[in-house]
């Protein structure tokens, strides 16, 4: 009869339909869902901004392809900051308390290290799940 | 003339129980808070318009069916009733277009493009109508939502037409596709 001279089971072109639309809605939600910090597990920083006495002396991207540091001086010595991909640390210091050695790796934005008598602040730019935080 | 009032009949027919569905899906309510997930049943009404009557019939089946849906429900000329006729024009079209062209796809598969069509056809209304972009973030959940339901309602489909097929209920009706 007329009615069943279609198709009433699954074909194939089916299944490449629902492929094609499995496909698409997946590709969407890549580019629309992409940059927000829901697909992030933590929040990615963006720059690591080196300021010593208040001036900025040193802006790098984040993430950096390689480890590498560089050097900064201080009142007490030289300090050395070391990159390695989204982390950062000083590695060297030869500052009173040693506080900003012992902190370690930081990696996500907001993040930062500072040493208060060498007016040293290495801080982490980025995209965070706060904006800002009232008091 | 006998073909006339057969199609009349069976048409109205095909309305009440599109509006019927209509209402009915307006009273489920859904396990996960995601606003204008619905599950569709009143596709399956009008994909058989398409299949028996072919596009102009199916489109008239549709419209009326959301227009006294939302009248008995308390939805006539809301923003739901505007998304809805919106979602139902696009819905009957993508179906008919795959109908009338194409051999390859079954009831399932059409009824799949219909569901995922009518949300498609909904988020664009509402981003016209809200004229915000914001909207159409919630596509992807929507294309996702709506390949089961449609899959579902071609499933029930299917298993309408089989059945008709079957106890010989329609042998007056269906008029040669033309």
């Amino acid at each position: 009869m007329s009615l069943l001279k279609h198709h009433t089971d699954m074909t194939r072109g089916d299944k490449y339909l629902l492929l094609l639309l499995l496909s698409v809605s997946f590709s969407l939600m890549f580019v629309l869902y992409g940059n927000t910090t829901i697909f992030h597990s933590k929040s990615r920083s963006t720059q690591a901004v080196v300021t010593v006495n208040g001036d900025i002396i040193r802006k790098i991207n984040m993430p950096t392809n390689s480890r590498y540091s560089f050097a900064i001086e201080g009142s007490s010595g030289s300090f050395r900051v070391e990159l390695d991909g989204e982390k950062i640390k000083v590695s060297e210091a030869h500052c009173a308390g040693q506080v900003c050695l012992n902190q370690g790796w930081i990696s996500r934005a907001g993040q930062s290290i500072i040493c208060i008598p060498e007016k040293i602040v290495i801080r982490l730019e980025g995209r965070t799940m706060l904006d800002a935080i009232t008091q | 003339m006998r073909l006339n009032t057969h199609r009349l009949v069976f048409l109205s027919l095909l309305i009440a129980l599109g509006t019927s569905l209509h209402l009915v899906e307006m009273l489920l309510p859904l396990p996960l808070p995601l606003p204008g997930v619905k599950l569709g049943l009143a596709n399956i009404v009008t994909l058989l318009a398409l299949y028996l009557y072919g596009f102009r019939d199916g489109v008239t089946v549709a419209l009326l069916r959301v227009f006294l849906g939302s009248l008995l429900g308390g939805t006539f000329l809301s923003p739901a009733f505007l998304l809805g006729i919106c979602g139902a024009v696009v819905s009957t079209a993508a179906m008919a277009l795959l109908l009338r062209h194409t051999k390859c796809f079954s009831t399932i598969g059409i009824s799949m493009v219909g569901a995922v069509s009518h949300n498609i056809g909904q988020i664009l209304a509402a981003s016209l109508l809200l004229q915000s972009r914001a909207v159409l973030y919630y596509l992807p959940v929507l294309l996702l939502t709506g390949i089961p339901t449609g899959v579902f309602t071609g499933y029930i489909l299917k298993s309408l037409m089989e059945h008709i097929e079957k106890s010989g209920a329609l042998k007056g009706f269906t008029q040669q596709e033309n």
